[in-house]
């Protein structure tokens, strides 16, 4: 093993140091832990991850966001220090470019902070020699400043880099985009908490700044105030209320999106599990380009009675109109649902919803839009697991389109456990559409399967064994499979040796291309040593 | 120009109106009262009898703090079960208030008096987890230390035709652990649908480029007209067999709302009839430069050269 690790560091380059240098800083602060915390737990590993790939390199295919190399990872690490601070972390792959790092520490009631960072990238072409790199850096923090007022702040930093091809570009046409910019989300907030009682005004803001476009820089500012209350005396009643502002504005175009939007709401519950509750939401969204301004307004009212452990019925109706200078369109949806528990190892669900939405004045691009929802779902407990089923159907219907989506979706899975064995768990699940546009009638029809078996532990030992396979018959005859075994043995003083195999095979029977064959494959291995922290 | 606005007709507040007074009048005629969470016991009490809870209780999201000692709220073993006088008089389980017990809509109540931003989930929607009795402490953990499992494994619990959706080939990096679901699925109640900045907004945290607003936009797109809705009209969020997430392969992704132009297919005696709609039509979300969402390179791209392909040109 050790001898892996030298082999492979050479080999290995480092980049975005900082992060790394960052984690591994955070990793070496926690070898005192045991000096400050009353308790502390979390799993070290360190691992190397090997990929053998080819073929159609993309976002889609299972490696894309894989790097191989040494991995070290601290995950699921929680301390608990004496004077009664918490440290929360999970860091993964900090040794690697696709890192998710989360650090959180905090003190119940007094203050908090947090810190995130995630990278991964995206190929764009068929070898995967082109491709973005995508970051996500961020973090907030808190803090109880008086016992009725709690402080708060927030910022996010996204960035993408890279080469990409134009987002439609024809397969022999193919042109290379430079990508560069960075999106700055920040907040900060202030919140009022007492008895039940509960208000909160913040200030959301971003900038987006492209370094190859400039003419595409903006930025938006948000600002909202919200309350909710029980009111006196009759607590069975809460309303709440609000108010948001938002705009964004695009630097070089004087260009200006405003929207004003207000929303309020009741609710009432009663011990005997009735409950019910109305909401209204009114809002106007404007644009200084088309000298337009959008009313949008929505109702919503429920009810529902629960016989604990037994029952329940809801019901809904929800009103939403939409409505500029020259056309309103109104909507009404209707849902209704209820679970019941015959006997009490199973559970059955179901439900309907249906919304249509008219063009009252005007014309709109879709016109009038039907749509339907019908759900059920079953699930008996067994001893040592579980058995259940759902089905799903939608339809759309677009009337003054001679358009129409029907949409089927069904789904089985099971687990259950053995004591002395191990466990299994596995999954079926079948789509079906059926579309008709313009252009003709085509058919879909999608099947997944996948299923995991565990043995349980023999002489220090565990095995586990999946697979998941995908089918899709359309205008693409897509297929995709994939394996995975992994093998777990205990060494001694919380040491253990952790080895994963899994392949990829992905094919399109019915290539779009005529210049290259739609498929991919792929051999991941990775040997990881863990050593949990107690 | 100025600006111009219909507002929604008057007769819909007087309808309102009279909704929320049946709806007064219905909920004053029946009032109850809800488990009284003030009874004056302290947390020492309890803990006489309860020793081992504290020792659990302080290591999860709800340590136990005295009053007077903490900055925020005091929370108190009876900040959450009601009854607790009885039950000191006649220690049984059936006379103290257990929230886990408790049907979804009287669970929140008891949540909803520290987590307030959650009373406002579903602001114009209905509260589709309460609705199927999927409770707070259906997902959340209120006593143990043990860690709460990964969004997307705690929902796909339950989802479970949108944890396999994931599966698919074209899929948000959801098992890559990129994003989880509430990356998205705020339950706040802060994206509604019907919002001018509604639900696109989620979309745009991530892809700010395609956001816009552009000079001409693709009606489709733009949650902010009475036709848009959003990025949701054309991709599948979750996953796709498509490429892009797009809900439809292709062209037919077009023609689920366009009829193909004539011309389009006979143009250039035939050749070109093999190219996809969004191959000319690149500016698809938006375009600051053409009103059909041509790129705006297309001239050179198909002919050498803007001048020699006026078709191409067109504004």
């Amino acid at each position: 093993m050790v001898v892996i690790v030298i082999i492979t560091v050479k080999r290995w380059k480092v980049k975005n140091t900082g992060y790394t240098l960052l984690a591994l800083l955070f990793l070496v602060s926690l070898l005192p832990t045991d000096a400050l915390a009353t308790e502390h737990g979390g799993t070290l590993k360190l691992g190397y991850i090997t990929i053998d790939h080819e073929g159609n390199k993309g976002i889609n295919q299972s490696s894309f966001n894989l790097y191989e190399g040494v991995a070290l990872s601290l995950e699921n690490y929680t301390a608990y220090l004496d004077n009664g601070m918490r440290v929360n972390a999970n860091l993964r792959n900090i040794t690697l470019k696709n890192r998710n790092l989360f650090l959180d520490v905090n003190k119940p009631n007094h203050g908090g902070v947090q810190f995130r960072h995630s990278a991964y990238r995206r190929y764009y072409d068929f070898d995967g020699d082109m491709e973005t790199k995508r970051t996500m850096t961020g973090g907030n923090v808190w803090w109880q400043a008086h016992p009725w007022f709690k402080v708060t702040g927030d910022i996010s930093v996204n960035k993408r880099s890279g080469e990409m091809t134009q987002l439609f570009a024809p397969g022999s046409l193919t042109e290379t985009d430079e990508v560069d910019f960075t999106d700055t989300y920040y907040g900060v907030g202030l919140t009022y908490q007492r008895n039940r009682t509960t208000g909160v005004v913040e200030y959301r803001g971003s900038s987006f700044k492209d370094d190859i476009n400039e003419f595409d820089d903006r930025t938006t500012g948000r600002f909202r105030a919200t309350i909710a209350t029980p009111i006196p005396k009759h607590e069975q009643f809460s309303v709440i209320g609000g108010y948001q502002y938002y705009k964004l504005n695009v630097k070089d175009r004087n260009d200006t999106l405003t929207a004003n939007t207000v929303w309020a709401g009741a609710r009432f519950y009663r011990t005997c599990g009735l409950s019910l509750g109305y909401n209204i939401v009114f809002d106007r969204a404007g644009r200084t380009g088309d000298f337009v301004d959008t009313d949008n307004l929505t109702h919503a009212f429920s009810a529902a009675k629960v016989w604990r452990g037994r029952g329940g019925i809801n019901l809904g109706y929800r009103y939403s109109a939409n409505d500029d200078l020259f056309v309103k369109r109104t909507g009404n949806s209707f849902s209704a649902s209820g679970w019941f528990k015959p006997i009490p190892d199973l559970t059955i669900r179901a439900g309907h919803g249906m919304t249509s939405m008219d063009v009252d004045e005007g014309r709109t691009l879709t016109g009038r839009l039907d749509r339907d929802r019908a759900w059920a779902s079953a699930r008996y407990a067994l001893p040592d697991g579980w058995v259940r089923v759902k089905m799903t159907a939608i339809q759309t219907e677009y009337e003054d389109l001679e358009t129409s989506a029907d949409y089927v979706k069904g789904a089985a899975d099971a687990y259950y456990e053995l004591a002395k064995f191990g466990a299994l768990s596995g999954s079926y699940a079948y789509y079906r559409g059926d579309y008709t546009n313009d252009d003709g009638r085509y058919v879909f029809a999608d099947h997944s399967l996948s299923g995991d078996i565990m043995t349980a532990e023999y002489y220090h030992a565990k095995l586990g064994f999946g697979g998941t396979y995908w089918r899709s018959r359309r205008d693409e005859d897509i297929e995709s499979f994939s394996v995975r075994f992994t093998g777990w043995y205990t060494l001694t003083n919380g040491l253990g040796l952790e080895l994963t195999y899994q392949s990829h095979n992905f094919d399109n029977f019915n290539d779009p291309s005529p210049v290259y064959t739609e498929y991919y494959t792929d051999n991941i291995v990775e040997v990881t040593l863990t050593y949990d922290l107690k | 120009m100025e600006k111009t606005s219909r507002h929604i007709s008057s007769g819909h507040y007087v309808r309102l109106f009279w909704i929320l007074c049946v709806f007064c009048l219905f909920s004053f005629s029946s009032i109850a009262s809800l488990a009284a969470a003030s009874d004056s016991v302290d947390n020492e009490t309890c803990m006489d009898c309860h020793d081992g809870v504290a020792a659990v209780l302080n290591k999860s999201a709800h340590p136990l703090m005295t009053t007077g000692t903490a900055h925020g709220t005091d929370i108190l073993c009876v900040s959450c079960h009601s009854g607790a006088a009885t039950h000191i008089e006649d220690p049984t389980t059936e006379n103290i208030g257990n929230p886990g017990k408790l049907s979804s809509a009287m669970t929140e109540q008891v949540c909803i008096q520290c987590h307030q931003p959650h009373m406002g989930r579903g602001i114009a929607a209905f509260d589709v987890h309460a609705d199927q009795e999927v409770s707070c402490t259906d997902c959340h953990t209120v006593h143990a230390v043990k860690q709460s499992a990964p969004a997307e494994q705690m929902c796909g619990t339950c989802h479970t035709a949108v944890a396999t959706d994931f599966l698919k080939r074209s899929h948000h990096p959801l098992r890559e652990q990129n994003i989880s679901c509430i990356s998205c699925h705020d339950f706040t109640g802060k994206a509604e649908p019907n919002f001018g900045h509604g639900g696109s907004a989620t979309c745009y945290t991530c892809h700010p480029q395609q956001s816009g607003p552009y000079l001409f936009e693709h009606q489709a797109t733009n949650s902010f007209t009475v036709d848009g809705d959003g990025c949701t009209a054309c991709h599948s969020p979750h996953a796709s067999a498509n490429d892009r997430l797009l809900k439809q392969p292709d062209d037919k992704l077009c023609l689920q709302c366009h009829a193909a132009p004539p011309g389009h297919k006979t143009a250039h005696n035939g050749e070109l009839t093999g190219y996809a709609c969004v191959d000319c039509h690149s500016q698809i979300h938006g375009s600051y430069d053409n009103l059909y969402f041509l790129d705006p390179q297309l001239g050179s791209k198909v002919s050498g050269g803007p001048d020699g392909c006026y078709c191409h040109y067109y504004r």
